[in-house]
């Protein structure tokens, strides 16, 4: 055979399953399986193909694996097949890494989710992040621990609270002997032996109304609110009207009382609805349910009411690590992420599946404009 | 004791709505309500004064109006639907003090603080083997010890990898080259003061795990040779001793599978599934081979290993803490969790009752 104009190297995709249809003696149809997405793709194609393709081996170009056929191909027709299936995402070309690295496995994923960016990039939007996160209780710090495992590298804590011993039962970073601590060191040291490259800033505050956001967020490839305490919403309300001028993201996590299983609202200038039409569409939705709660002083300490708020790690981790893949679809340049913006999911622990509410824009409003 | 002499508290995470007709009840922990048609306009402030110290009969004295039988009626309902909880047995101090939030979330599924209390101990005290420390396995575990589970033992014979660190919970830069279960053990020992029992093995075959006293659940998070092998060992196993397992998810070629719950004689158990399921497989692969590669390395993400974790390990707690099989979620069914929806699927199985595995006999 002469030497082919088109002469790449591919490989298939790890990530991907093939079938081969063994019933027609001319034809056969070979299914692509993407087993992470579950998507399909499925072509019509003389049966030799398919022994071309279990050759391809992500080393040699394909001159060479053509020559121990004993088989002429098209070599126009195999350009063009070859081109769309790695159009499709079925096939790559392989770029020359460790397999083992710590991020491997990693890349692989986002070469099946994230589209229209090499998977190698995708990682490097991720690493280059920075991340603020108000609130380092159950659910920040999870995320937290998460997003710096899968390899971001910034970030900023605000929280003014100190681990208590009761912390143990949903604070992932917990260590009895740092009881008493800053909740921000003691992550931030948690975070320093999950990976030495890390970068954290610590502010030892509470988000007040009066607090000067823009020393804290405004370098921030994101900001995420954990920040429950005077409440989640008002806490919100300043971040995202700031936030939303400087065209930075906002986070909002779920996972707290009262929602212990809930998905985030992500808060994307020009692409999601508006913190106000968010505050102003749940005031409006629970206008007639106006429940009363018995508190009662059963607990002597007064540190957590009994009969009252639940709650375990396994369910905040929920939360955070839900909170998490929207995040890192976001950061890798994905496009998934959008599916549910504004939406709010509420996992129902006894049912295992999620309700939805459509979060619905204000008519008119000026801010996003929806 | 009868009804009126008894004592009871309205939950704090119940949240009471009142309008003309109906009264509404939201269990803001289990996110579940009920209402029922009441039109008496003092419900709200007659409920209230179930505090924990008042019986029956002293509320009964302050709504004369209300016959005594009545209010009866009225409490053992809500204790029922666990709006109300009898006040039976103080709680221990240390549990008030350091998992207030474990007793919250149990009282939602029982009638009684006693019943809280024995659930309670029945879980601190549970033999828990969970096999495979890997991207979900790693999650589990530490979502068990923070609940106060005290008897773990975990099995296997990876040695912690740099590559591991992305998508597994409790491995630190640190551990890298000691065996998973080492680390594991050491992490917990030093940051919660626990013992687990840390077993350096593969298990390749039933008799790998009759090393210990039956354990109370088995959590199944091994991929290796492969999930298949691995769970048909577990649930021969369980099957035979009649033992809870969970058929874990998140692992390789299944990474957004959330496996089952198997409560043997009681839900469908593996081999259950795999009658629905094989003929499934059979009718869509018939006639069709897998295409055999030499270089494959799949790929995995550490939250999407922790939304299956989060799931498997809720369950899990659910079973050691002895709560009423009615509120598990992911028995006689398979969850799957969509990465382009971001929501989950169900594929739902019933427990075929002539399954020679699983028979009561
Ligand atoms: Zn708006
Ligand atoms: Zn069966």
């Amino acid at each position: 055979m002469e030497a082919l104009a088109y002469d790449p190297v591919l490989k298939i995709k790890d990530s991907v399953d093939v079938y081969v249809s063994t019933g027609e003696s001319d034809v056969c149809t070979i299914q692509f399986y993407h087993i992470n997405t579950r998507q399909k793709l499925s072509i019509r194609i003389a049966p030799s193909f398919s022994d071309v393709l279990a050759a391809l081996d992500g080393l040699s170009p394909l001159s060479k694996i053509l020559k121990s056929f004993a088989f002429e191909l098209d070599p126009v027709e195999l350009k063009s097949i070859f081109e769309y299936l790695v159009a499709k995402g079925v096939l790559e070309h392989p770029t020359i890494e460790d397999p083992n690295s710590r991020y491997s496995r990693q890349i692989n994923f986002l070469s099946d989710w994230i589209f229209g960016l090499s998977s190698n990039k995708a990682h490097e939007q991720i690493i280059n992040s920075n991340v603020v996160i108000f609130g380092v209780g159950a659910v920040g710090s999870s995320i937290a621990i998460n997003l710096a495992r899968a390899g971001v590298s910034k970030f900023t804590f605000v929280d003014n609270k100190v681990l208590s011993s009761q912390s143990a039962e949903r604070h992932p970073f917990f260590s009895a002997k740092e009881v008493g601590e800053a909740k921000v060191d003691a992550l931030k040291r948690h975070l320093e032996k999950i990976n030495s490259a890390v970068r954290v800033t610590c502010v030892r505050e509470k988000l007040l109304p009066l607090t000067d956001l823009s020393s804290l967020v405004d370098d921030a490839t994101l900001v995420v609110n954990t920040a429950d305490e005077p409440y989640i919403g008002h806490t919100s309300v300043k971040l995202g009207r700031y936030l939303w001028g400087k065209k930075i993201p906002l986070y909002v996590a779920g996972g707290f009382d009262a929602h212990l299983m809930s998905t985030g609202d992500f808060y994307i200038p020009g692409e999601s609805v508006c913190i106000d039409c968010c505050s102003g569409f749940f005031s409006a939705a629970l206008a007639d349910w106006k429940p009363t709660y018995k508190v009662h002083k059963t607990n002597s300490a007064k540190t957590h009411i009994i009969g009252g708020s639940g709650g375990t790690y396994s369910m905040s981790l929920f939360s955070a690590s839900y909170a998490c893949i929207q995040l890192l679809n976001y950061l890798a340049g994905g496009d998934a992420y959008k599916f549910r913006i504004s939406q709010r999911g509420e996992f129902i622990i006894g049912k295992g599946e999620i309700e939805w509410v459509e979060i619905l824009a204000k008519e008119g409003c000026n801010v996003c404009g929806k | 004791m009868s009804v009126e002499n008894k004592t009871y508290r309205l939950r704090s995470c119940v949240a009471i709505v009142k309008t003309k007709r109906f009264v509404e009840f939201f269990d803001s922990n289990l996110r579940t309500g009920f209402s029922i048609e009441l039109d008496y306009p003092e419900i709200i402030g007659l409920l209230h004064h179930f505090d924990g110290s008042l019986s029956v009969n002293d509320v009964s004295c302050l709504y004369p109006e209300i016959s005594t039988a009545e209010l009866c009626t009225l409490v053992l309902f809500l204790q029922n639907k666990s709006v109300l909880i009898e006040v039976d047995e103080p709680y221990l101090q240390p549990d008030i003090n350091y998992r207030p939030r474990l007793i919250n979330t149990l009282e939602s599924y029982f009638h009684s603080t006693s019943e809280v209390r024995r659930s309670i101990y029945q879980g601190s005290k549970a033999n828990i083997l969970i096999i495979g420390l890997g991207a979900v396995g790693s999650w589990v575990l530490h979502c068990l010890v923070k609940v106060g589970v005290q008897n773990i033992t975990v099995m296997d014979n990876d040695n912690v990898e740099l590559s591991n660190l992305h998508r597994q919970d409790l491995f630190f830069e640190a551990d890298v080259g000691t065996p998973k279960v080492i680390a594991a053990r050491n992490n917990i020992k030093q940051a919660y003061d626990v013992d687990i029992t840390a077993v350096c093995k593969k298990m390749e075959s039933v008799e790998d795990l009759s090393l210990t006293d039956f354990p109370d659940l088995v959590i199944n998070c091994a991929d290796s040779p492969s999930v298949d092998t691995t769970s048909k060992i577990v649930s021969d196993f369980c099957l035979n001793h009649k033992i809870p397992h969970i058929i874990g998810g998140g692992y390789n070629l299944h990474l957004t599978l959330i496996g089952q719950v198997i409560i043997p004689g009681v839900t469908a158990c593996l081999h259950c599934f795999d009658k629905i399921l094989s003929p499934t497989n059979a009718a869509e692969l018939f006639g069709v081979k897998k295409l055999n590669r030499k270089y494959r390395k799949i790929g995995s993400m550490g939250p999407v290993c922790g939304v299956s974790a989060s799931i498997t390990a809720t369950e899990a707690i659910k079973v050691i803490f002895g709560v009423p099989i009615r509120f598990l979620a992911v028995v006689n069914k398979r969850l799957e969790f969509n990465l382009s929806t971001f929501d989950f699927g169900a594929f739902s199985v019933e427990r075929d009752i002539t399954c020679a595995y699983c028979a009561t006999d």
